[in-house]
């Protein structure tokens, strides 16, 4: 009889790590690129993010054409000239917490945690390294993190005339809450 | 035309076409759809149609970049800043999110899981799981940049709350 409880605790303990899925459908994500000249940045609301601790990964995805610029001319360049975004509608990220046992899911508290995987962006994929934080909050999991890409590392052609004003280098932020 | 009047034509069609260049660069980006749409769904047909077809995310490409009008009940609302109304598919598994710029959270605020809305938005795009270790199990139509054109409050909530019979519709 001992032997059955802990066999069913054991089932529903592991049971319920693997279940375990952190989610969100309305994450953001920000990038901003800067030159001597020119600065601009957008901002999108609608990132999917989710973290499966019991098997370590994590993915994000994002709708490229969602996202918002100040500027009406330079949001159909970015969506039209520079994402593709009717052959590349979708920028994703899969990856693993390579310091994840340092994070308890179960207790509050914030920890620096750095993620490898690969990275896909205008149909190009590069592993990346994204140091960030993850904040234990209740049943949530705040994310944040700031990382830099290159534009010709994803075959992003900048124009001649345009290259004194947008950046190869572009800076993103990612901020998501997770939930259970 | 003397040599005074054609430097003069030449110089305002130089401000001419400066100032429309400049118009055009700092003209402000849309935040929601406007104007007649591109097409209108029966959210439900449109599904099924895109559930049912192999090539569905390549489908999707001839949409991305246009609006859409459909009205749908609303699943879900979600969002850290910006409201996202998950909208009911007809298809379990198959989601369809509608996404409004920040500046439209006072519109959307009424909006509650079971109301009927009709929205205009952008198509971004649609996704289907990539493998069996997806964490995404879910296929997926990303819509933003909406406006609500039509709110029906669900009937039942409306029974329980007479401050939302005034904010039935819209427009």
């Amino acid at each position: 009889m001992k032997k059955s409880l802990l066999i069913l605790a054991f089932t529903a303990i592991t049971g319920f790590a693997h279940a375990q899925l952190f989610k969100t459908s309305a994450g953001n994500i920000s990038f901003k690129s800067k030159t001597a000249i020119e600065e601009f940045s957008a901002t999108n609301a609608q990132v999917e993010a989710a973290i499966a601790p019991a098997k370590n990964q994590m993915q994000f995805r994002v709708p490229v054409n969602g996202f918002q610029f100040k500027s009406g001319l330079m949001q159909k360049h970015f969506q039209e000239n520079y994402m593709e975004t009717s052959r590349f509608q979708y920028s994703n990220f899969v990856g693993k917490i390579s310091n994840i046992a340092a994070v308890n899911f179960a207790k509050d508290g914030e920890y620096a945690v750095e993620s490898n995987g690969k990275f896909t962006m205008h149909g190009v994929t590069k592993d990346i390294t994204v140091p960030g934080k993850l904040i234990v909050k209740g049943d949530n999991v705040i994310l944040k993190a700031n990382f830099k890409i290159k534009c010709s590392d994803y075959q992003i052609k900048i124009p001649a005339a345009s290259s004194a004003s947008v950046s190869d280098d572009i800076d993103i932020a990612v901020d998501c809450v997770l939930a259970k | 035309m003397n040599k005074r009047n054609i430097i003069l034509t030449l110089l305002a069609i130089f401000i001419a076409g400066i100032s429309i260049g400049y118009y055009l660069y700092t003209k402000p980006a849309e935040t929601k759809s406007t104007g007649n749409p591109d097409f209108e769904k029966d959210i439900n047909q449109w599904v099924k149609e895109l559930d049912a077809d192999t090539g569905a995310a390549n489908t999707f490409s001839s949409f991305v970049g246009k609006s859409v009008k459909l009205t749908a009940e609303v699943g879900d609302v979600v969002g850290d800043s910006s409201v996202t109304l998950q909208l009911k598919s007809g298809i379990e598994g198959f989601f369809v999110n509608a996404n409004f710029h920040v500046s439209m959270n006072n519109v959307v605020s009424g909006v509650v899981a079971g109301d009927i809305v009709t929205v205009q938005c952008i198509c971004d795009g649609l996704v289907v799981p990539m493998s069996a270790d997806d964490l995404f199990a879910e296929k997926k139509i990303d819509l933003s940049h909406c406006d609500l054109l039509k709110h029906e409050k669900n009937q039942s909530d409306v029974s329980r709350s007479v401050d939302h019979e005034n904010s039935d519709s819209i427009k």
